[in-house]
């Protein structure tokens, strides 16, 4: 009896317990603070986690009373970003719910959680059809605006009829909210496009401001969506809106409408939207506008914001409009040089005006060119994204009359430019001395001083470009010899301990003294040869280069991580200066005729670095120190012969076709670039490979991507020693014997294929070799860009049992934002006709991830081989 | 058109996300993040706009939160400033001198405030008035059907 009472007492505490749980179910305000209470992340996960939980449970218990409040909850983690899928279905539930206080929160969530994408939405169509029926005016709003922000192409056919009666309908409210809905189906459904113009047209003379407002944003969008109604629709749209601009702008508006004494900005700024949109292009419509466009111009008052942005929008529509008279146009710039640039002190009003002076520098370059203070004042503003808009500016306005100003402020400008901007007024630099450089020597002077303000930064191909124009130009080899010796190696001329060195030798540039030191290694001999006064003294050369070579050791083994060449590790990239220094060493030995003290000094250097640690290094060295022997002296000399020039216009049409794949491009940009590319490369494959010219670029052995590997080097190496000798003999036979080491030049004609690599990584794959019927090899160069920083990079390739694959070692285990790693895979099979397939693995760790966990691994197959059936 | 509007305090927390374009949950955390940590750095006396991605950012910061919009590169940037300020002012006659607080635990409402003046990404209402009639017509509505007296607690 006792025990069945205690028994009994038992369970009902236990249910008691129960229905405790699911009856207290905390309030929003009760978890917000709770939540805000928390001090560490792992608290507030917790939280997260422990609510979810219950409210997962009360959802599963088909739970009414809580929902709404628990719906907010959700819609509160959201916001924090925490998962809450699912809460989508409780959000369909509470809008299909006859209460309204359910009903806005169903639909706040169905907006906030649920995007087009999400297979929830189907569910909801029945929903919206009713509630779009509703004759309660907030309930079919609360339908049109879901409608608005997140229906899909399907659920808008579903529901197009019903939002077609309230375009027709009377009340203001849910006319405009259908118009907007209307927006969104122009932009998913453009079919619907014919349907949609009546409903437009007809709001343009209506007298409910925000149905004109919102009809206008519907023309715009049929505009954008369907240009071919724009010829048609013309005469229906220009004159109501010129009408309604010339009544904004006399003073009898309704003053609610008034922002700082602007009438309705936002009117104003959609009227002349719709102008632009619908006046381009005929004669007799930009005559109907010019009148109220000049009053706007002069009249608007320009000290507040709104009135800024109605001036700024007006000076937009009649640069967009090319038929307006001449007159008008040079207003405009007027005004936006004068009220915008100069006088407003608005920074805000600067950044639009700089950025619409480009849209017309074109066709008014000389008017804009009265403003050049101004913009050159605003290249050293401390604000990056107005300093970005004058550097256009200053870009788009440079010619031959100009040029040495322009180009010495954009000098300037790189002394203390933010390294995220380098590359690209390296590249503006370039072209621009490409242009209009008054003669060759300033031309020579300004790429040396570009490449030294922004060396491992300038990109390779402008590198390249400027090594090809000295090699191209025998006349100015001299003087860029002197330039360059003057940059790059005097400084370490006169080094006798490095202790008193000064301290901000100590860092080298690396890509301005490879550069450098080649250029003083092929041509620095006609300047020491020349016999006047100032020529160069061997033994300086040699001093510095000793300076250098010791310094580029101490910093390869100090750990001094700071520079990465061109893809490569310090360690590498220091590697490869050696290399290059040796063979400046070597290559001044034999053309010049040294006294015996002088060659001494060479072979002593050359012996040192017999013993490298570097393999490649001392491979050189001893190559070279036998070369220098007497008893190869005739083979040698023509080892030793100049190279022939560089074919510079052919290497700059190259470099202007894939100046767009730079790293800081623009990523669609890049990506349709690459797209089109991947088209155009199909026949261009064939008719380009053959042509690789039989010299060796310094790009070659720059940019090599697989500095570590040794086998590689050793190509390089071959390909330096060899190349003016494979020259004379064997032009065709270049390109196969240096397979690898023409990767980057032969990366810009390979096909180019993409990997799917997640959110964080980009891998393009360079398709240096394709699979086919003879050879059955494939050589892929895999390039990785991630827009986050990563650590602990990590790429593996699996293969089945009738392929085989080699994989190089990467350039690099860790990656910045903008920076890339490249390594090249080997694939082959033993039986072509199988399918061409291989998985791999990504494994990095993200290094700025605030996640408990920051190693992410992908995996995948890829079986889109070119050229192959997959 | 825009394509998000973020409320951001100056500790990078989102108060307030409202997107128009599908982005993963992933990617809003992430652009979130992003964003507040670029426009932190920023001083008062630079420009409200920032060329990021493929949009442009244009953001003003109220006392501790900053409103940040994104918006096509094409778009006007002064008028978006002026969207901006104009849901501020409608969020201040709301709440009455609103502030952060006002915010976080009213978030509701200040997205019932943003749907009567965004819809698609383009302005919906210019007139002040008739947003704030809205929201009252609506509030009053909420309130008129009274639930089971066990649970209306306040608020939610």
């Amino acid at each position: 009896m006792e025990k069945e009472a205690k028994k009994l007492y038992k369970k009902t505490k236990e249910m008691f317990r129960d229905a405790k749980k699911t009856l207290y179910c905390k309030t929003l305000r009760e978890v917000v603070k709770e939540f805000r209470s928390c001090k560490t992340t792992a608290e507030e996960r917790a939280l997260v986690k422990k609510e979810s939980a219950q409210i997962r449970d009360l959802f599963k218990e088909g739970d009414t009373a809580f929902r709404r409040r628990n719906v907010a909850k959700l819609l509160f983690f959201h916001m924090q970003g925490y998962p809450t899928e699912f809460g989508q279905l409780e959000c369909l539930k509470l809008c299909i719910s006859p209460k309204y206080k359910d009903k806005r929160v169903g639909y706040l969530g169905l907006g906030v959680l649920l995007d087009e994408n999400q297979e929830v939405l189907t569910l909801v169509t029945n929903c919206l059809v009713q509630d779009l029926q509703s004759n309660i005016p907030l309930v079919a709003g609360l339908a049109l605006t879901a409608v608005g922000n997140v229906a899909s192409a399907e659920l808008i056919k579903d529901v197009f009829p019903l939002i077609e009666k309230h375009l027709q309908g009377r009340d203001p409210y849910l006319r405009k909210k259908a118009l907007l809905a209307s927006v969104r189906i122009c932009r998913k459904v453009p079919e619907y496009n014919n349907l949609l113009v009546d409903y437009m047209t007809q709001t343009l003379g209506e007298r409910s401001e925000e149905v004109v407002l919102t009809g206008l944003a519907l023309a715009l969008e049929l505009a954008r969506t369907s240009p071919e109604y724009i010829e048609p629709l013309r005469s229906k749209v220009i004159p109501p809106c010129v009408n309604l601009l010339k009544e904004l702008l006399s003073p009898s508006f309704d003053p609610e409408l008034s922002i700082s004494g602007i009438t309705d900005p936002f009117l104003q700024v959609k009227l002349l939207q719709v102008l632009s949109a619908y006046g381009s292009g005929s004669k007799e419509a930009s005559n109907s506008c010019a009148d109220v466009l000049i009053k706007i111009l002069s009249n608007t008052d320009s000290s507040s914001n709104a009135g800024l942005a109605v001036i700024y929008e007006c000076v937009r529509t009649v640069i967009s409009i090319r038929e307006l008279p001449g007159t008008l146009r040079s207003l405009a710039v007027e005004t936006l040089g004068g009220r915008l640039l100069n006088e407003a002190k608005d920074n805000n009003a600067r950044y639009v005006s700089l950025q619409c002076l480009l849209s017309v520098v074109e066709e008014k370059k000389e008017q804009v060119k009265r403003y050049q203070d101004t913009i050159l004042e605003c290249l050293s503003d401390p604000d990056i994204s107005i300093r970005r808009r004058a550097l256009d500016l200053v870009y788009a306005l440079t010619d031959s009359s100009n040029i040495t100003q322009l180009s010495r402020c954009l000098l300037e400008f790189l002394t203390n430019c933010e390294d995220e901007l380098k590359p690209s007024v390296a590249r503006k630099l370039s072209d621009m001395a490409d242009r209009y450089a008054p003669d060759i020597e300033w031309h020579v002077d300004v790429m040396s001083r570009t490449l030294s303000l922004t060396d491992v930064l300038m990109p390779e191909s402008l590198i390249s470009l400027f090594v090809a124009l000295i090699s191209a130009k025998e006349s100015v080899q001299v003087y860029a010899s002197k330039v360059l010796f003057e940059l790059g190696l005097q400084p370490y001329s006169n080094v006798h301990s490095f202790d008193r060195l000064d301290p901000s030798l100590y860092e080298l540039k690396p890509a301005l003294e490879m550069v450098s030191i080649w250029v003083i290694g092929e041509y620095g001999y006609k300047w020491m040869t020349n016999q006047e006064s100032s020529s160069l003294s061997a033994v300086e050369v040699i001093n510095s280069l000793h300076t250098i070579l010791e310094l580029s050791m101490r910093n390869s083994y100090q750990g001094k991580k700071k520079q990465v060449l061109l893809g490569g590790s310090v360690h590498s990239s220091s590697c490869l200066l050696r290399e290059v220094a040796l063979s400046c060493l070597a290559k001044l030995y034999m053309r010049v005729s040294l006294p015996r003290e002088t060659q001494e000094l060479i072979l002593n250097t050359l012996r040192t670095y017999q013993t490298s640690i570097d393999l490649e290094v001392q491979q050189r060295a001893c190559e070279y120190f036998q070369l220098l022997d007497e008893r190869w002296m005739t083979f040698s000399k023509q080892v030793m012969a100049p190279l022939p020039p560089i074919d510079y216009h052919s290497l700059r049409k190259k470099h202007l076709i894939g100046s767009d794949t730079a790293p800081f491009a623009n990523p669609r940009k890049e990506l349709s670039e690459s797209l089109v590319s991947l088209l155009l490369d199909e026949e261009k494959e064939e008719e380009q490979e053959p042509h690789e010219p039989p010299t060796i670029l310094l790009e070659d052995w720059q940019t090599d991507p697989l500095g570590s590997s040794s086998a590689n080097q050793a190509d390089d190496l071959n390909s330096l020693l060899f190349s003016s000798h494979h020259h004379h003999s064997n032009n065709n036979n270049n390109n196969n014997n240096h397979p690898q080491g023409k990767i980057s030049a032969a990366s810009k004609d390979a096909i180019v294929k993409t990997l799917d690599c997640g959110e964080y990584l980009k891998a393009d794959l360079y398709f240096l070799q394709v699979p086919n019927p003879k050879d059955a090899t494939c050589k892929v160069e895999f390039h990785f860009t991630s827009v986050v920083s990563l650590t602990n990079f990590r790429f593996q390739v699996a293969v089945p049992k009738y392929m085989k694959v080699e994989l190089h070692p990467a350039s690099s285990s860790s990656l910045q934002p903008g920076g890339e790693i490249v390594q090249l895979v080997v694939l082959s099979s033993s039986t072509p006709d199988k399918p061409w397939q291989f998985k791999y693995r990504i494994s990095f760790h993200l290094s700025e991830s605030t996640a408990t966990d920051p190693s992410i691994t992908l995996e995948g197959i890829f079986r889109d081989f070119p050229g192959r059936q997959p | 058109m825009f394509h998000f509007l973020l409320l951001i305090s100056r500790q990078g927390k989102v108060r307030l996300a409202k997107w128009l374009e599908p982005y993963s949950q992933k990617e809003r955390t992430k652009i979130s993040q992003e964003l507040a940590s670029l426009l932190t750095a920023r001083s008062n006396k630079m420009c409200n706009f920032i060329e990021w991605r493929d949009l442009k950012v244009v953001y003003k910061r109220y006392a501790s939160l900053f409103f940040v919009a994104g918006v096509d590169p094409t778009d006007n940037e002064l008028i978006t400033l002026e969207i901006i300020h104009h849901y501020v002012e409608c969020l201040d006659k709301y709440f009455g001198n609103v502030c952060e607080l006002d915010l976080i635990f009213n978030f509701s409402k200040a997205y019932y405030i943003l749907d009567e003046i965004l819809l698609a990404g383009e302005l919906e209402e210019s007139k002040r008035g008739n947003v704030l009639r809205t929201i009252q017509a609506s509030d009053s509505m909420a309130e008129k059907h009274p639930e089971d007296p066990k649970h209306s607690v306040r608020g939610y």
